[in-house]
């Protein structure tokens, strides 16, 4: 477990490229944080680390937005920002195809409000639980790989 | 000629026919069955739900409204259908059906950007009378639980996006403010009904990206300064909730204002067409409508019956016409190429 303190977008910028440094592949970042935490500025900041120069947007309307990336030294292939808020039972990821990238090694996932579908991801190996919360100086992110 | 329009891209199913001789048009049925009572419980979509309600929903509608415009399958003459952007699970069931029924009735699938039929919306007004005559070039507004846009029109079928939300819909952020302030769901109609008559100075929101010179938008921090403003106030009682309510309505319409305002000055448009959900939210509206009669004179504002903000399917067959009318042959064997695209962009 580790705690990494922001003060400020740029740090969350900075967190979020060093997190990236460190993904090969098959992996699932799993945020928790209430509304107003940064769940999405991070995945934003993930995002622009992988070099994607689109913009990336709340996936809450959709529950799940593909972005493909350039090619990349360790064969990733696609981020995959997902959100939870307006679900109920972890079942409706499976319909929307969520479980092809779960365990590919070719793609990150990266999950807003994942407590919502805590048990559902305990089958999977490579899970990052990454808890976001505010605080009066900024944000402090907490780091718990299982 | 007739065509068939059909809808299933979130959690409204919808079947329309529409008929259009020259620029005169008629609507032989409009019908939507829509999920938002189910779903007010969920506090939002179920997407496997919606799909299963779609599947329900569709060919019951589809029968319905072609008993209601007396006409049967020879009498179509193409059928347009909504191939994204929307929940995959529920675009899937519109285009599988509207395949079928292609192939089986041998008519010409026409497949229809949900955004550019938001728009479209525009053209149709009433149940039957002359399509609206827009001057071109036009500036769209296009506001939903999804979306937020700016989109620059040459005519019916050229479409540009000049600016768009970097993080949250601007009805995403209805939603969200809903559920902090402890209101039900959809959130766009409940905040605006209880804006009404509300101090809307009251809470110091901010207006995110309103000098940033593009046509970007953000709403996401002004969700977490509502939540913020509202995890300090000590009296969270009826009356400071419509000032809330009141006061981070305004900070939407705001933005959104000066930003279409901008927008239609840099590109010397003629009209202004508003679309989307969230058009129907009344403070916009007129706001809008006053912001332009006080900045850009000879400037016409174009904005959707209520009916015709919400998901349905006759601005999808609008929209097919369009796309249909001068190039038919490229849509005879469409139903074979057409896929889903659930993150769709104009």
């Amino acid at each position: 477990m580790k705690t990494i303190i922001s003060k400020s977008e740029q740090d969350t910028t900075k967190i979020a490229a060093k997190i990236a440094e460190k993904l090969k592949g098959g992996e699932i970042l799993a945020l928790e944080g209430d509304l107003g935490a940064g769940k999405t500025t991070f995945a934003q900041a993930l995002g622009h680390a992988f070099g994607i120069k689109k913009h990336i947007t709340s996936p809450t309307f959709v529950l799940m937005k593909v972005y493909e990336l350039g090619a990349q030294s360790s064969g990733l292939r696609a981020l995959i920002h997902v959100d939870c808020y307006r679900l109920d039972e972890p079942q409706e990821l499976f319909y929307l195809g969520l479980e092809e990238y779960l365990n590919n090694p070719n793609s990150v996932v990266v999950i807003e409000w994942a407590d919502k579908i805590k048990n559902y991801l305990k089958k999977f190996k490579k899970v990052i639980w990454l808890k976001i919360k505010t605080t009066r100086n900024g944000r402090e992110f907490l780091v718990v790989r299982h | 000629m007739l065509i068939l329009g059909i809808e299933s891209s979130c959690d409204e199913t919808g079947v329309a026919l529409l008929e259009i001789k020259g620029d005169k048009f008629r609507v032989l049925a409009n019908l939507v069955s829509s999920q938002v009572n189910i779903f007010k419980k969920y506090g939002g979509v179920v997407p496997e739900i919606a799909a299963r309600k779609h599947l329900d929903n569709l060919l019951p509608l589809l029968e319905k409204a072609m008993v209601k415009a007396k006409v049967s399958p020879k009498d179509i003459e193409a059928i347009g259908v909504v191939y994204g952007p929307g929940l995959i699970t529920s675009l899937i069931v519109g285009i599988e059906t509207a395949k079928t029924l292609s192939l089986v009735w041998q008519k010409p699938l026409i497949p229809v950007d949900h955004m550019k039929a938001h728009i479209l919306a525009n053209l149709v007004e009433g149940e039957s009378g002359s399509l609206v005559k827009i001057k071109y070039p036009a500036m769209c507004l296009v506001v939903s639980g999804g979306h937020t846009m700016l989109v620059s029109m040459k005519d019916e079928n050229n479409f540009k996006t000049v600016g768009q939300t970097r993080d949250d819909a601007v009805g995403e952020a209805f939603d969200k403010v809903a559920k902090i302030l402890g209101l039900g769901y959809p959130g766009g109609p409940i905040i605006s009904e209880k804006a009404e008559n509300a101090d809307k100075e009251f809470y110091k929101l901010p207006r995110p990206m309103i000098n940033s010179g593009d046509f970007d938008f953000s709403f996401s921090g002004l969700k977490t300064a509502v939540k913020n403003e509202w995890e300090w106030e000590q009296f969270k009682d009826k009356e400071n909730v419509r000032k809330m309510c009141a006061s981070f309505q305004q900070a939407c319409v705001d933005v959104l204002v000066k930003k279409t305002i901008e927008a239609a000055k840099k590109y010397g448009v003629k009209s202004i067409l508003l679309g989307g959900g969230v058009a129907a939210n009344k403070e916009l509206r007129k706001q809008l409508a006053e912001k332009i009669d006080l900045e850009l004179k000879g400037v016409k504002f174009f904005q959707p019956e209520l009916n015709m903000t919400t998901d349905n399917a006759l601005m999808v067959a609008i929209s097919a016409y369009f796309e249909y009318k001068d190039k038919p042959k490229n849509f005879y064997e469409a139903w074979k190429t057409i896929k889903v695209e659930p993150n769709l962009e104009l």
